[in-house]
């Protein structure tokens, strides 16, 4: 299956995998400010494997304790699947070891340590958006110019 | 038995001699001879007599007997005066008398004597070779075995033997039986009772610790009075095995089964640290946006206390959050399950710090707690959580040891040539003197409940890592533990 590609949108799409309702909904509310993101949810590390396969998003936002996958299983995947996107992993534990080493491999480009305030989410994942938003427009233009429906 | 024979000799004899008397005195004085033969007769049987009589006593009454009646029987003659032979017979018939008992006596005692000494001599060549015997079938045992032996004689107040097993552990020279004194200093008290306790006949056994070339040993001493048939003490006897291999066993395990206890413990609060982080993100951080809402909100007049209150309960709530988030934090630093042997970069002001941070909440209100903190930021290899417990574990000692007293706990990290230190000081009553040299044995407490184990721990911990614990106090003036670690060099610190 040929990885999903980017819609023509100027939206941008958070994929946020979370098994914690409350954590998801603090997110929502977090990002609530700006009306260019949608927040896709994914309440366990398998659903958002599956969205994975036929979703196009441009952040992977994960906790790394999840159910039977974890984090660093749906970040892996969404490497694969989408290699642009920016991963940002949420740790609860201080899991230095693991950490370092997803770093050292390159899964992972940003991380998030509980409990984490609305201000360091913002500065972790803000920047990784507007990237995202500038290339997304680019893009948008170029298929624009190109034609491309 | 014997005395029945030699009255009846004693008796026959001075009958016989009776009736030679009678005889001698029917005989007219000088008719020897010529035509009377009767006196002839009577002199000969005299002789006869006193040979025979003189053999008898000696052999079968003893040589006194035989003498005595020869002393009698002079007199008895010169007291026929108008005999001129008289004289004769009272020198001739005691002599015979005399000379013939010596002859019967000596020879019979002679040979008595020689068979006597021949028997002694035999006896004692026996009984010589059965000690010759036990004696090598002893050298046999005592110096091949392993285990050390001593011997000491009661009056000698020294050793008088030692097998080469003992002459090994305590490094005494070959031909010497005492060496210097190695016994532990801690231990010497102990070695002292039970010593004492041998000599006023008790057996002991005790375990105790020497040093030899540098290194601490366990030595197991068994030691008993050996008890003559009347009761006395005639030896003291000792016999030594070197238990260091079992004692460092049962350390290990003891300390093995205190980390096991303790990592069990930490994935609990891991766990529970983890669960109290997720909501505790959401209850902060919906806190704060609460708080931002509030800001933007506009209400009617009259209710901005309410505003006012409400935006003052979300702050106080925000505050209470962060202890929380704190206290979770310093707790997952203990607890991180940090693998066997396990090598990181820890800061020790972190360190430091984060114990500040997990004893704060339980220290009592009359006690200052203090961090001083190296601005060089010491860094030391090894594992966090198990130098964490050590710092913990010498902080709550400290608190501890004010005993609910007013006081100071200084919590101070250093970095002093090639070491960084991490010191935990109290101005309590100090460590008692005794107790000082003890501090870091296994089971050691001065605690009613303590397990003794804390201190023995930490050390193990800390010299694992290459460092060592130094401890200074002074009564009524409060203890200073420092851990003391190598500094990570520089170029191996990495960002």
């Amino acid at each position: 299956m040929s990885p999903p590609t980017a819609p023509p949108s100027e939206r941008l799409r958070i994929l946020l995998a979370e098994d914690e309702p409350d954590i998801r909904q603090y997110v929502r509310d977090i990002l609530a400010a700006r009306d260019d993101v949608d927040v896709v949810e994914a309440p366990s590390g398998e659903d958002a494997l599956r969205r994975l396969e036929h979703e196009w998003f441009d952040v992977v936002v994960s906790d790394q304790r999840m159910g039977l996958v974890d984090g660093l299983a749906v970040l892996e995947r969404a490497r694969e699947r989408s290699p642009d996107a920016p991963r940002v992993m949420i740790t609860g534990y201080a899991e230095l070891e693991l950490v370092e080493d997803a770093k050292n491999r390159g899964h992972v480009d940003r991380f998030l340590a509980k409990p984490f305030s609305p201000d360091a989410f913002l500065d972790e994942v803000a920047p990784l958006l507007d990237t995202r938003r500038v290339r997304a427009a680019r893009q948008l233009a170029f298929d624009r110019a190109l034609k491309v429906p | 038995m014997r005395f029945l024979l030699r009255a009846g000799l004693v008796l026959l004899v001075t009958v016989a001699y009776g009736a030679l008397f009678v005889l001698y005195y029917d005989v007219p004085p000088g008719s020897y001879e010529g035509s009377s033969g009767g006196a002839m007769v009577v002199v000969i049987a005299w002789f006869l007599c006193s040979i025979v009589s003189g053999w008898l006593l000696g052999r079968f009454a003893g040589a006194g007997y035989g003498l005595g009646i020869a002393l009698l029987m002079g007199p008895l003659y010169a007291l026929r005066g108008e005999d001129p032979n008289a004289y004769y017979f009272s020198a001739i018939f005691p002599t015979t008398i005399a000379f013939t008992t010596l002859f019967s006596y000596l020879p019979g005692t002679i040979s008595d004597l020689y068979a006597d000494a021949r028997a002694r001599n035999a006896a004692l060549e026996r009984t010589s070779a059965a000690l010759g015997r036990s004696e090598a079938m002893f050298r046999h045992f005592a110096e091949r075995i392993e285990t050390g032996v001593w011997i000491m004689e009661p009056d000698a107040r020294r050793v008088t033997y030692l097998n080469p097993a003992a002459r090994r552990m305590f490094q005494v020279p070959e031909g010497e039986t005492v060496g210097k004194d190695l016994t532990h200093p801690d231990d010497r008290e102990l070695a002292l009772s039970s010593y004492a306790a041998l000599r006023r006949g008790e057996s002991t056994d005790v375990e105790y610790r020497i040093h030899r070339d540098g290194e601490v040993r366990w030595l197991r001493a068994q030691s008993f009075p050996v008890v003559d048939a009347r009761g006395e003490v005639n030896l003291l006897v000792g016999l030594i095995e070197d238990v260091t291999e079992r004692k460092e066993r049962e350390l290990r395990r003891e300390i093995l089964e205190r980390r096991e206890r303790l990592s069990a413990l930490g994935t609990l609060v891991a766990g529970v640290a983890h669960e109290v982080n997720n909501p505790l993100t959401y209850i902060m951080g919906n806190l704060e946006l609460a708080q931002r809402d509030l800001g933007a909100l506009r209400v009617e007049p009259g209710a901005e206390a309410s505003l006012a209150r409400v935006g003052r309960l979300l702050a106080t709530s925000r505050g209470g959050g962060e202890r929380i988030a704190k206290l979770v934090k310093a707790l997952r630093a203990v607890t991180r399950p940090a693998g066997e042997g396990s090598r990181e970069q820890v800061h020790l002001n972190a360190l430091a710090a984060n114990v500040h941070e997990l004893i704060r909440p339980s220290t009592p209100p009359g006690i200052a707690l203090e961090l001083r903190l190296d601005e060089r930021d010491p860094i030391v290899e090894g594992s966090g959580s198990e130098l964490h417990q050590v710092i913990l574990n010498l902080a709550t000692n400290a608190i501890q040891a004010l005993g609910g007293q007013r006081g100071r706990v200084v919590l101070q990290t250093r970095q002093e040539g090639g070491k960084a230190s991490v010191s935990v000081r109290d101005d309590g009553p100090g460590i008692a003197p005794e107790a000082m040299s003890r501090l870091f044995t296994p089971f050691y407490t001065t605690k009613p409940e303590g397990t003794g184990l804390g201190l023995s721990l930490a050390h193990a911990i800390v010299r694992d890592h290459g460092g060592d614990i130094e401890v200074a106090s002074e009564p009524k003036m409060g203890a200073e533990f420092r851990v003391r670690l190598p500094l990570m060099a520089p170029q191996a610190v990495t960002a």
